[in-house]
């Protein structure tokens, strides 16, 4: 049985929710909207003889339509940032693409986005840093006074064979690369941080 | 996300789950927008199902990336709870 003004406290109810939303997406708005809708069946399923104070209660405990709103929104800013902000925790683009590609053709300008994406853990880009370091070391004129008096000496000795490894050592940025993208499909383990009512004790 | 690792669950089943533990619900209906979120991030993924005497209901179930994430704060809740015993202990 239905209670005496259900459409009026219902439709009241999710008229003030729906202009609390004015200023959500429509996807969002349609989603919320349809999930509170779909509560207050459920929840009057579960009724026998419905009275207008169970209505009442009903929307007492889904709470305000302002804090519903709010709740709604605060999701979306959230996930709005975080897809304004070029790189995504959840998700790589650009910038991962770019630095895994300059980390093989321009190290330093390839480790600096590494080092800017929030993709990667700390552990992946410490090992692509030390990866990489190595060959970007020997071949950097400005470390050249410090490294050549080392590897000089060093090279000779090695005979013939130096010149291919020194030049293999350029497979590092590769392996660094190639390491990365593998990262990419197993992404480390992030925490998971609760919000919104759940959070709150 | 807990209630969902042994089955799948609608929105209204979740809610009175978690409705019944005192304190940690307080009002019903921001769980949606939570929900919502938790199924853009796609910790979960949603699936309509018919129902007996009533309208389809949406069922939220773990996604795999959901599963990893419960696991990952399962490990931090559980150093963060020792930690936080160790200084309750310390200080009665």
């Amino acid at each position: 049985m239905t209670a005496p003004h259900a459409t009026q406290i219902v439709e009241g109810y999710i008229a003030r929710l729906e202009s609390e939303l004015d200023t959500a997406p429509a996807d969002r708005r349609r989603e919320l909207l349809a999930d509170v809708r779909g509560h207050i069946t459920e929840a009057r399923l579960g009724l026998e003889h419905e009275t207008d104070a169970d209505l009442l209660n009903i929307l007492d405990r889904l709470g305000e339509p302002a804090e519903l709103a709010g709740e709604a929104m605060e999701a979306t800013s959230a996930q709005t940032v975080a897809s304004d902000s070029s790189y995504s925790t959840t998700a790589w683009g650009w910038i991962e693409l770019a630095a895994i590609l300059l980390v093989i053709l321009a190290w330093p300008a390839g480790i600096i986005l590494v080092w800017l994406s929030r993709f990667w853990g700390i552990r992946d880009k410490a090992v692509v840093t030390a990866l990489g370091a190595v060959p970007f070391s020997l071949g950097f004129p400005l470390f050249a006074p410090l490294i050549g008096p080392i590897l000089g000496p060093l090279l000779e000795r090695i005979g013939p064979p130096a010149p291919i490894l020194v030049g293999s050592l350029g497979l590092l940025n590769i392996a660094a690369a190639i390491y990365l993208a593998v990262r990419l499909w197993r992404p480390p383990e992030r925490p998971l941080r609760l919000t919104g009512p759940v959070a709150r004790g | 996300m807990a209630l969902l690792t042994s089955r799948p669950r609608y929105g209204y089943e979740l809610v009175q789950e978690l409705a019944r533990v005192d304190g940690l619900l307080t009002s019903e209906g921001t769980m949606y927008p939570l929900l919502a979120r938790l199924r853009r991030e796609r910790l979960v993924v949603t699936e309509w199902r018919e129902s007996k005497g009533g309208p389809p209901r949406k069922y939220y179930r773990l996604s795999r990336t959901g599963e990893r994430a419960l696991e990952g704060f399962r490990k931090e809740w559980a150093t963060l709870r020792s930690a936080v015993d160790g200084i309750l202990k310390g200080g009665t």
